[in-house]
């Protein structure tokens, strides 16, 4: 068994003692990508577990999260970040440069990626409850 | 609100892959689901219960873990204050205490990974062939969360580290049978208790299939879900995780607060102890 011990470069270099705590961790290639969730950002991660690359702050403009529910995932080498309380979708590239964010009226379940498209999650509302401003 | 339809649809809503219904969620107005894809497959699953859904072959296909898992995860009661909350979680008014299905990988040619944390079970890694609807094989995991995998190595993420192993590691020790005899979870020894924790983290290093035996308290009657939700208590509290039997027909199994057996006829060894006594007995480990 190898055990790869890695993130204390956060610490240090943020001036925090805290350690990130890792939300939705993905594989994508040689590679992981996590949003760590008390420091609002997302980061990404080789297989030797160092940190390669990391993006975001606390905010509500491009790039940055509110650190609501976080959804992530890639769609060819793209990456794409939801953020549920800002309802924002942010996408990467691989060396995670901001590509753009865009804010969204719906509030999101989850991101798929499936046959090179992005494809959403959303919780159906009946009619009723739907305002004018959401259709 | 606690029966939603779900909808998977593209970014405009134009192309619609299909929708899903949970039978229930544990957080009614946020639910709990998770959705992990490939290129060909996508999966969703609500880690408190032993139901997903595959989409596969154009269409999504709602599957359920085998008998041998228990449907749905132990919890406790939640004490409502509120009449507005008591509404909201009349179907499901339980806290759920661990993860049925902790995650999920897809991999090539249709199966399915699986990491399931199971008190009838222990926590396993699962394989599950779609096509086939059968579980090809099983390992005992590794502590952590299962993070991915390549050709060479399994990724867990544990202890805010990536620990990677080959599946030769992990199932080197899958003919092993391992058992932790607890008579209390209340135990007062605190250097047991030390010794315990120690040769627990290391069994699950060296992925050996263990599990705890409790003593029955039921003596003439088998125990009920009541019972394994008392241990299950009991196991969070410790901050442990393994499949829980009652027994009832081992008086030495039980004569310490804590002792372990390695195989079904080994010696019957009282914690505390070291863990290199247990090690000599147990090959697979160099």
């Amino acid at each position: 068994m190898i055990i790869l011990t890695f993130l204390l470069l956060f610490g240090s270099s943020l001036g925090s003692p805290s350690e990130p705590e890792l939300d939705h961790i993905i594989m994508h290639g040689d590679n992981f990508f996590a949003y760590a969730k008390n420091r609002h950002e997302v980061i990404k991660i080789n297989k030797e577990g160092e940190i390669t690359a990391r993006t975001g702050r606390r905010g509500k403009g491009p790039g940055e999260f509110a650190g609501g529910p976080v959804k992530m995932t890639f769609v060819g080498d793209t990456l794409y970040v939801f953020d549920g309380l800002n309802k924002s979708l942010t996408s990467f590239n691989e060396e995670l440069d901001l590509i753009e964010t865009r804010y969204l009226k719906k509030q999101l379940m989850d991101l798929l990626s499936f046959e090179g498209n992005l494809y959403t999650v959303t919780m159906r509302v009946p009619q009723k409850y739907v305002t004018r401003s959401e259709i | 609100m606690t029966h939603s339809d779900f909808e998977i649809a593209s970014i405009t809503g134009s192309n619609k892959l299909g929708a899903f219904k949970p039978e229930m969620s544990t957080v009614p107005i946020y639910p709990s689901f998770k959705v992990r894809s490939s290129t060909e497959l996508f999966s969703i699953y609500l880690p408190y219960q032993n139901n997903l859904w595959v989409y596969a072959d154009g269409a999504l296909q709602q599957l359920s873990l085998p008998p041998a898992f228990e449907p749905i995860v132990l919890g406790k009661k939640m004490d409502f204050k509120s009449p507005r909350m008591k509404l909201l979680y009349k179907d499901h008014p339980y806290v759920p205490t661990y993860r049925l299905i902790k995650n999920i990988l897809l991999s090539e040619d249709n199966v399915l990974i699986l990491q399931i944390q199971s008190y009838k079970k222990g926590e396993q890694v699962v394989f599950w062939d779609i096509e086939k609807e059968k579980i090809t094989k099983t390992i005992t995991s590794p502590p952590g969360k299962l993070i991915g995998r390549d050709s060479t190595f399994y990724y867990f993420y544990h202890d805010n580290a990536i620990k990677k192993y080959t599946a030769k590691e992990m199932e080197k020790c899958s003919n092993q049978q391992f058992t932790f005899y607890i008579s209390s979870f209340e135990e007062q020894c605190q250097s047991c208790k030390t010794s315990f924790l120690n040769i627990y983290d290391w069994v699950r290093l060296h992925n050996i299939p263990y599990r705890f035996s409790v003593e029955d308290p039921n003596w003439f009657s088998s125990a009920d879900k009541e019972d394994f939700r008392e241990v299950v208590d009991y196991m969070t509290q410790w901050n442990v995780w393994g499949a829980v039997r009652f027994e009832d027909d081992c008086d030495d199994c039980f004569e310490s607060g804590i002792s372990v057996r390695v195989g079904k006829q080994g010696e019957i060894i009282s914690l505390p102890a070291e863990i290199e006594k247990i090690q000599s007995r147990i090959p697979c480990v160099e």
